[in-house]
């Protein structure tokens, strides 16, 4: 018998499990900390357990043994999915971040990946700007292909999902999950970690999990709810009506545009944006029974965009069950997600002609032709088709609707074999159900449908997946040799088909429709093998065999191996007892992992395509759809990465500051790439073919510290860092120094142009420019860039010698800070990003900001405010004024919530009400209107919007 | 593992292709519509060819590029990536212009290629589903096939001079072609014109639009005219005998308005009769931004009204240099109706080359019919004007040079093919000239009165010698005056993305 | 933030003042192909390596530069103009035959078709030659009111160089008789306009013209005409019959594009008008050789052989 007390406080602690170690002989401690407990000899060993402490294990030698619990840091014993399995953050062997709902960022919220952005080193979440149900782009660890797909493998409860967008906009493969529904996020970023998902884990691996019943637990209602408004932070800089007519007098379009110039001052921007109001509701319940447990959610969000008109709507409903049969042998999981998602997409032109649509003229035009709208027209009175669109008539005339009906399920079966110890049979099968279909829709008496071809039209797209995995668990202890061991085998089978289709009927009344339609299919042999001795070292071997019918045969099969070794060095004894050092792991990680998202299924084969209706050719006054073989490349293969990573995890003063430190390296090859072929040699010109081969390396750091741990005051914050780096080693069959590279990053101002390239020695996408030379005062000189080839000749697109790589779009530096304090019935949170070193070319400024933007092709346009800075009369394209520094500093959101605790009499219930702001301030000296550019191509960029919410949680 | 034996959904095998034998002419159509199509469908997609916009890209609308806007023709407005480095003659071998020519060059080859491979008599035997009679058909698509890869050569070596030298009993896939002498290529395509020539049907008996002896035998005197540039060697005797075939064929007649020529019904209104090889354009079944709906969109911009030129607007790029404009005594028209310009509200001097309102326009190719109503696609985006590859106007035209450089012929003949040009366009006598006026001079300024626009100048100027160090027109050397080239630009270079990709490819000489 | 990193150049880069060869020259019309002016400067030191070329502009003093002549030399930093050459320069900058004229240069250093950098003006005082124009066209009228009659040779169209006439017009100053006239290329049909009321078609029908002398304005691009009677005289009393007329007649000289009339005056005062009315008149009240309309302009002379030129466009005019 004995006391057991908490090692801190020293207060009792009640219900501790006490059991004499290998048998089933145990006893619970009472109120008072107490415990006793019979039949034990001296030397049996006696172990304590109890939730939210450290396990002991103390060997009995006297009849009394007192009993100092320490507290667990959760985060160590908490259970972290990994892939095909779980673990717990002190068995883990790889580089694994879980980030659960209470870190979540809060606000109006559409896209579940919003919810982690800021909250783990090395994973950075872009969305593509402000559009409502836009999906991010998520890297790990910055690109690790080029032209393959760089976003990692997410899998939501099991079940790895399609990583294409859906077609018709490019919406968020995940935005039809309620975010409300997702009860964490783990990354897996080191390949030791991610292997085992083998040929698709190069990217890094999400895995998301829903929120489940638990067992024997009372009915449980949630509500939530929010309202939010959403206004404009920054306006694209372009010239005001003064502005304009002053910069046309004087200028070489003086004499065309003068005389077109109107008289009224419309701010073309004022009138496409608005407020943009959202709603969200959530309920909840839940209930558990001795072995069963259901959870049961319904949701209805509607966000409206910056932009009139645009808007996003989704009903969703998550069902999870839960059953226990045969004495807790066999456990069923059935989870079930879907919903119904209605976008209101607005003409992708409108901000660019709200842009670019000449101030000074009026709204309206007064009569009653095209609607109203004040348009640019011809002598006749037609439309001036080459002229801008006026923007609310775009807006206004024409529509983009699409309903998204997704869903996504699984049913897993665990089954613990009476008969062996520690064997257990899985199954899962699980699928993903996706399909949209859109509506387009002009006015006829609109100024975009003259001269249109086609002005209603309809759109769609289906993808659906399977997945059926079986896999064998045992585990075993050996005490004999203080050892575990897991083994984990199975086989997985995942088949994905997708269809595109489009009808635009021609006004004429003929028919225009495409339909695309492709599968594929992954199967994978898994094992894993995982080794623990003395719970201080820990070895993990993953071992897959993965089959992608992408490959021809003799490609069709690869092999992907891991190995990680972890050293729990606190449980050592010479920081067994440390009060300091609570927590200490050294992690070695070595994984490869393959890329199979190529963007083709069958670039391995040689195929025919049959040309639409409006590609044919006539023969003697017969029209015929003509057929077309396609180049291909049937040694297609793989993209392989070789991953080496090695981490320090770390706890101090019983865990109160902890975080961890990595630095990894990265070696991809084999990366797939469209790259000129000999001509001659096959079908086309160009193939995507395994040529490049690029390193990406980097250093993480994590820390979090609660600094105060009170009753009535907590402060906890975090702070993650990530440094990046990365570069094309390889790109080219032919070893040439003078192989100047791919141009990548398609530029508007002119068909056809870029400012990027990959090339090797550089980081991929670099942009490569002339170099601008500036007078005394540091204005930019027209046209005269420095002669970097030193040929005597300099600025023009013949002297390609001058052209040089300066800077490129990825982040250097990615940092991190969340704070959360409570004081009392009062929270206030924060999350704060910065990026530094990535940098921006501001196509909104090179493209437009010229005098000859002013006018061409009978009228005026308005341009980009730079061209008060730089006084250019043509575009300069090239230039490197245009590329920008746009690191930042941004607080992305800031929350303040009361909590009601005592406002009902029964305690059961509790109320919440918060207050978010997102998007509170942008520190930058970025000139563009947001220096977040993914890609780093600036140009008609939906804004994102500083949100204002107000929320209210009800339990009961 | 079966389950993961995959065949393609949309695209087919070239098993499931070909069982439906109706592929065959279908793949012929594509090989025949790879001059005038870009590609698959309009997506961007399924463009023929990659790293370059789908419009760009047209075979048709790069040669233009090529052969036009080098020479004092054309001038273009617009600020596409390197465009303005052809004019001003200082494109270079990465130009992305140059290469997409030379991609569409190959892309046809290839394409000609595994056509005749795919119809190889032991492979349609294969199949089971080829009868007899079907097998003789194919096997004139064969002989067309061949005309469509040498008239790709005959590019390739005008163009490029050295090239690599694939055919049918090439491998697909990863080899590298070798590269061949100008000389070698010319005896390839010269031999092949040769053979399938005897087979071909006579002038104007195949269907419309597809190739007859006299595409061959037009090539052929195209081949033997240059000759001398491309071998070393005149053989202007063989181009005089191939000439002399068409003309005397009389299966060919000049329509009487010139004009007509180059307007949508040109494939009915009488200028079919004189048209020997037209790629064909449809405004409903073509959608295209290149051909000829760019070469009439392209060249509308100031005060010009589209709806004139039976388009719905213009896309204010091209138009002439005063090199073109100084051709034409009289640039009105109104004496010779060949002259077909636009001067109001533009200036013939150019200064800025990317003011569409600086240089004369040109009024040439026209979505109207000869009674000035509108092409089939009612919105007014996609043109029906087929374009006249070769036509008998050129055949008098080589005919009488032929005759002036000593090839033999008939002086009468000479100077009445001539006359009959001059007087079609003058509407009388007035403009005929005399056997003095029959020099070559003259014929060099004759063939771009008669042909501006028509893809032709490049090669006249690199026979007559006056394309690169002799001869200047505006921007020429990229100055408002113009100034010579160097001799090397007779040539244009082997893409550096070719070098790259091939290491058997030799640099072209000065660049 | 980081504008330590950029190109910039120089705030006092430039090819300083140039050096000239000679700054008093007076033009040999016996040597024309002769070297007459070098001119060479220094590289500006940019500071930045940037492409660049070179070009001189030449004005009158107290001109801007606006109507300047550009010689370019390229990369060249020193340049050695003929003697024809630097004459050219001077006679199209409006420079008088044999009188010492200030000029003054400057070199422009071109750094991208939309920036340059300008030297410090300089100022050389040089004396040209009288230098002719050549103005001739292919263009000619014929007809039975010409001297010719309709088979020529054609009394001439000539360019001009009146800049306020658009491109493609030519002016052709004669007398006629009664009758017809087209106008014709190359003394030949091949190319032919005839038609009435200004506009032009080819092959069109004879142009009536009634005795008399006139200036014609054809215009080859828009193929329009204009028949103006048109005649310059010197009326006076220092001339044969006063004030009253007829005047002492000017013909039409196009080497210079100008009017001479060789004429001998008593002491006295002339004037110059049009077309023997006063409706037109000029006389020069500063006698700064500019003519002018003000009152009292009545240009004092006095008995002797001269020489009259005056250009109608500029009104510059020299008695000699
Ligand atoms: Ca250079
Ligand atoms: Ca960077």
């Amino acid at each position: 018998s004995g006391k057991i007390t908490d090692n801190v406080t020293s207060s009792p602690l009640l219900g501790v499990n006490v059991v004499v170690k290998g048998t089933t002989n145990g006893s619970i401690s009472d109120f008072d900390g107490m415990y006793e407990i019979r039949n034990v000899n001296m030397g049996d060993i006696l172990v304590f357990t109890s939730v939210g402490f450290n396990s002991r294990e103390l060997k009995v030698t006297s009849s009394t043994l007192d009993v100092e619990m320490v507290e667990s840091t959760e985060a160590l014993e908490e259970v972290v999915v990994i892939g095909y399995g779980t673990t717990t953050v002190k068995d883990a062997t790889g580089s694994i971040e879980k980030v659960s709902t209470d870190e979540f960022n809060s606000g109006a919220i559409t896209s579940p990946e919003q919810l982690i952005t800021g909250k783990t080193a090395g994973v950075s979440v872009v969305a593509p700007g402000g559009q409502p149900g836009q999906g991010a782009t998520i890297t790990i660890r910055g690109n690790s292909s080029l032209s393959a797909n760089n976003s990692p493998l997410i899998v939501i409860d099991g079940v790895p999902v399609d990583q294409g967008t859906t077609g018709g906009s490019s919406v968020s493969a995940l935005n039809s999950i309620n975010p409300n529904d997702i009860e964490s996020f783990v990354v897996l970023k080191d390949a030791s970690s991610t292997a085992i998902y083998g040929s698709r884990a190069s990217a890094g691996v999400i895995l998301i999990t829903t929120k489940s019943g638990k067992l024997n637990a009372p009915l449980k209602v949630e509500l939530n709810t929010n309202g939010s408004v959403g206004t404009v932070q920054k306006k694209l800089d372009v010239l005001n009506a003064d502005q304009y007519r002053n910069t046309l007098i004087g200028s070489q379009n003086e004499t065309l545009a003068v005389p077109l110039l109107g008289n009224s001052d419309t701010d073309w921007q004022d009138q496409i944006f608005q407020e943009a109001y959202g709603t969200d509701a959530n309920l909840t319940i839940s209930k558990g029974f001795e072995s069963s447990a259901i959870r049961a959610s319904v949701g209805y969000t509607t966000q409206e965009g910056l932009v009139k008109t645009s808007k996003f709507e989704r009903t969703s409903g998550s069902l999870n069950f839960r059953q226990n049969l045969f004495d807790n042998d066999l456990k069923i999981n059935v989870n079930l997600n879907g919903s119904i998602t209605n976008d209101d997409f607005v003409n992708g032109g409108v901000i660019g002609a709200a842009l670019q649509f000449d101030p000074t003229q009026p709204i309206f035009s007064g009569n009653n032709n095209y609607g109203g709208y004040y348009e640019w027209l011809n002598n006749d009175g037609s439309i001036n088709n080459l002229a801008p669109r006026n923007p609310l008539g775009l807006i206004n005339q024409s529509s983009n609707e699409a309903e998204t009906k997704r869903a996504i399920g699984n049913v897993k079966l665990d089954y613990y074999a009476p008969f062996l110890d520690g064997l257990n049979f899985n199954v899962t099968l699980g699928f993903d159900y996706n399909e949209r279909y859109g509506k387009t829709n002009t006015d006829p008496n609109a100024a975009s449908a003259q001269n249109a071809q086609s002005i209603t039209g309809d759109y769609g797209s289906l993808r659906r997946s399977t997945l059926a995995d079986f896999f064998v668990n045992y585990k075993k202890e050996v005490e004999s040799i203080k050892s575990s061991f897991e083994l984990t085998v199975g086989h997985t089978f995942q088949k994905f088909y997708r269809e595109n289709y489009a009808n635009n009927p021609l006004i004429s009344g003929t028919e225009n429709s495409t339909f695309f339609a492709t599968h594929n299919a992954i199967e994978s042999y898994v094992s894993r093998l995982r080794y623990s001795y003395d719970s201080k070292y820990l070895l993990t071997l993953s071992y897959r065999t993965d089959g992608s019918s992408r490959f021809s045969g003799d490609n069709r099969w690869g092999n992907f191996s891991a190995a990680a070794f972890a050293w729990n060095i606190s449980e050592e004894n010479f920081l067994k007892d440390s009060e300091t050092i609570s927590n200490l792991k050294l992690r070695i990680g070595y994984g490869e992992t393959g890329q199979q998202e190529i963007n083709q299924d069958f670039g391995y084969l040689p195929v025919y395509q049959t040309s639409t209706d409006n590609q044919q050719y006539q023969l003697g006054g017969t029209f015929y759809n003509t057929i077309r073989p396609a180049g291909y490349d049937a040694n297609i293969k793989w993209e392989e990465s070789k991953t080496y990573n090695i981490g320090l995890d770390y706890g101090f003063l019983n865990n109160r500051i902890n975080g961890s430190i990595e630095y990894y390296t990265r070696e991809s090859k084999d990366i797939l790439n469209q790259i000129p072929i000999p001509s001659g040699s096959n079908l086309t010109n160009q193939l995507i073919t395994n040529i490049g081969d690029l390193e990406n390396s980097g250093f993480e750091f994590s820390i979090n510290s609660d600094i105060f741990q009170r009753e009535d005051f907590n402060w906890n914050l975090g702070f993650n860092l990530s440094y990046l780096t990365n570069e094309i080693s390889k790109l080219n069959v032919v070893d040439d120094p003078s192989y100047i590279g791919v141009a990548t990053g398609g530029i508007s101002g002119g068909v056809g142009n870029t400012a990027q390239i990959h090339q090797v020695g550089s980081a991929q996408s670099s942009f490569l420019v002339y170099q601008q030379v500036y007078d005394a005062d540091g204005k930019p000189l027209e046209g005269v860039y420095v002669d970097r080839d030193g040929d005597g000749v300099s600025g023009g697109s013949s002297d390609t010698g001058d052209l040089y790589i300066k800077e490129n779009p990825s982040a250097d530096y990615l940092l991190g800070f969340s704070s959360y304090t409570n004081y009392k019935n009062w929270d206030l949170s924060f999350t704060m990003r910065a990026s530094i070193g990535n940098y921006a070319y501001n196509n909104v400024a090179s493209s437009t900001g010229n005098e000859f933007g002013l006018n061409s092709l009978s009228s005026n346009r308005n341009v980009s405010a730079s061209i008060l800075d730089t006084g250019f009369k043509n575009n300069q394209l090239l230039s490197d004024y245009y590329i920008q520094d746009a690191s930042f500093l941004k607080m992305d959101n800031v929350t303040l919530g009361y909590n009601f605790k005592n406002a009902f009499k029964d305690d059961k219930v509790s109320l919440r009400i918060q207050t978010t702001v997102q998007n509170v301030f942008t520190i930058t000296n970025y000139d563009g209107i947001d220096p977040e550019i993914s890609g780093g191509i600036d140009n008609n960029f939906y804004p994102r919007p500083r949100t204002f919410l107000l929320g209210l949680n009800l339990k009961f | 593992e079966s389950e993961l034996d995959l065949e393609p959904l949309t695209s087919q095998t070239s098993s499931n292709t070909f069982s439906d034998t109706a592929a065959y002419k279908q793949f012929m159509a594509k090989i025949y519509g790879g001059f005038s199509l870009r590609g698959q469908d309009t997506s961007g997609d399924f463009d023929d060819i990659s790293g370059i916009d789908g419009n760009f890209s047209n075979y048709l609308r790069m040669l233009f590029t090529i052969q036009e806007l080098s020479t004092e023709e054309a001038i273009i407005a617009w600020n596409d990536q390197t465009i303005h480095n052809i004019n001003n003659h200082v494109w270079t071998s990465s130009d992305i212009f140059v290469t997409a020519m030379y991609a569409r060059i190959y892309f046809q080859i290839g394409l000609a290629n595994q056509f005749l491979r795919e119809t190889e008599e032991s492979v349609l035997d294969g199949r089971g589903n080829v009868d007899a009679s079907l097998k003789s058909e194919i096997s004139g698509y064969r002989d067309e096939v061949r005309f469509l890869r040498a008239f790709s050569y005959w590019h390739g070596i005008d163009m490029y001079g050295n090239i690599p030298l694939v055919d049918e009993n090439d491998p697909v896939g990863a080899f590298l072609p070798t590269q061949v002498s100008r000389k070698e290529v010319f005896e390839f395509v010269e031999a092949e014109l040769l053979d399938i020539e005897t087979r071909l049907p006579e002038p104007r008996q195949n269907e419309y639009g597809r190739a007859d002896k006299a595409f061959a035998w037009m090539l052929l005197a195209k081949l033997y005219q240059n000759a001398e540039v491309y071998t070393g060697t005149a053989m202007d005797v063989e181009a005089l005998s191939f000439t002399s075939k068409i003309i005397n064929s009389n299966a060919y007649s000049l329509v009487p308005n010139y004009n007509y020529l180059f307007l949508a019904d040109n494939d009915r209104n009488g200028a079919e009769n004189e048209i020997i090889y037209p790629i064909l354009f449809d405004g409903i079944t073509n959608a295209t931004a290149g051909g000829t709906t760019y070469l009439v969109h392209a060249a509308i911009g100031g005060t010009m009204d589209p709806a004139e030129f039976g388009v719905n607007g213009g896309w204010g790029g091209l138009r002439s240099t005063k090199g073109l404009v100084e051709k034409f005594d009289d640039i009105s028209g109104d004496t010779d109706s060949r002259a077909m310009f636009y001067t109001d509200g533009q200036s013939l001097e150019i200064t800025n080359p990317f003011d569409f309102t600086e240089g004369y326009a040109v009024t040439k190719y026209r979505n109207v019919d000869i009674n000035g109503v509108q092409g089939s696609d009612a919105s007014g985006n996609n043109v029906d004007v087929n374009f006249p590859v070769f036509r008998l106007a050129d055949a008098y035209l080589m005919y009488a040079e032929l005759y002036i450089r000593g090839a033999g012929g008939d002086a009468t003949n000479a100077v009445n093919y001539v006359n009959l040009l001059r007087e079609r366009s003058y509407g009388d006598a007035s403009g005929n000239i005399s056997q003095s006026d029959l020099t070559l001079d003259f014929i060099l300024n004759e063939r771009s009165r008669e042909l501006y626009w028509e893809n032709h100048r490049r090669t006249d100027l690199i026979r007559f010698g006056q394309f690169s160090d002799v001869g200047v027109w505006p921007f020429k050397g990229g100055i408002p005056a113009g100034r010579t080239s160097e001799s090397f630009r007779d040539l244009y270079p082997m893409p550096s993305a070719e070098l790259n990709a091939n290491p058997n490819l030799v640099p072209t000489p000065g660049y | 933030d980081d504008d330590s990193d950029l190109a910039q150049i120089s705030s006092t880069a430039s090819t300083g003042v140039a050096n000239f060869s000679a700054t008093t020259l007076v033009l040999d019309t016996d040597d024309k192909e002769g070297d007459a002016l070098t001119i060479n400067f220094n590289e500006p030191e940019l500071g930045v390596a940037s492409g660049k070329s070179y070009q001189l502009l030449f004005d009158l003093v107290g001109g801007d530069f606006s109507g300047a002549e550009i010689k370019s030399i390229e990369e060249n930093t020193t340049v050695t103009f003929k003697t024809e050459e630097v004459n050219q320069i001077l006679i199209n900058l409006g420079a008088e035959p044999d009188v010492a004229a200030e000029i003054q240069v400057k070199i422009e250093t071109i750094l991208s078709s939309d920036t340059s950098l300008f030297s410090e003006v300089s100022t050389l005082s040089i004396t040209p030659y009288a230098a002719e124009l050549d103005l001739s066209s292919k263009w000619g009228l014929a007809g039975d009111a010409t001297v010719n009659a309709w088979d020529g040779p054609d009394m001439p169209f000539y360019q001009t160089t009146d800049k306020s006439l658009d491109a493609g017009t030519f002016v052709a100053y004669v007398t006629l008789a009664d009758g017809e006239i087209k106008i014709r290329a190359d003394n030949s049909w091949d190319t032919n306009y005839g038609g009435s009321d200004g506009v032009l078609e080819a092959g069109g029908s004879n142009i009536a013209v009634t005795a008399g002398t006139y200036k014609i304005v054809f215009n080859e691009n828009d193929l329009t005409y204009s028949i103006e009677n048109y005649s310059w005289g010197v009326v006076g009393s220092a001339t044969t019959n006063g004030w009253n007329g007829p005047d002492m007649p000017f013909t039409y000289n196009p080497l210079f594009d100008n009017w001479v009339a060789e004429v001998t005056l008593v002491d006295g005062e002339i004037k110059i008008r049009k077309n023997n009315d006063w409706t037109v008149n000029f006389g020069d009240v500063e006698l700064d050789g500019i003519l002018d309309t003000e009152s009292d302009n009545n240009i004092a002379v006095t008995a002797g052989d001269y020489s009259i030129t005056f250009n109608p466009v500029t009104l510059e005019y020299s008695i000699k």
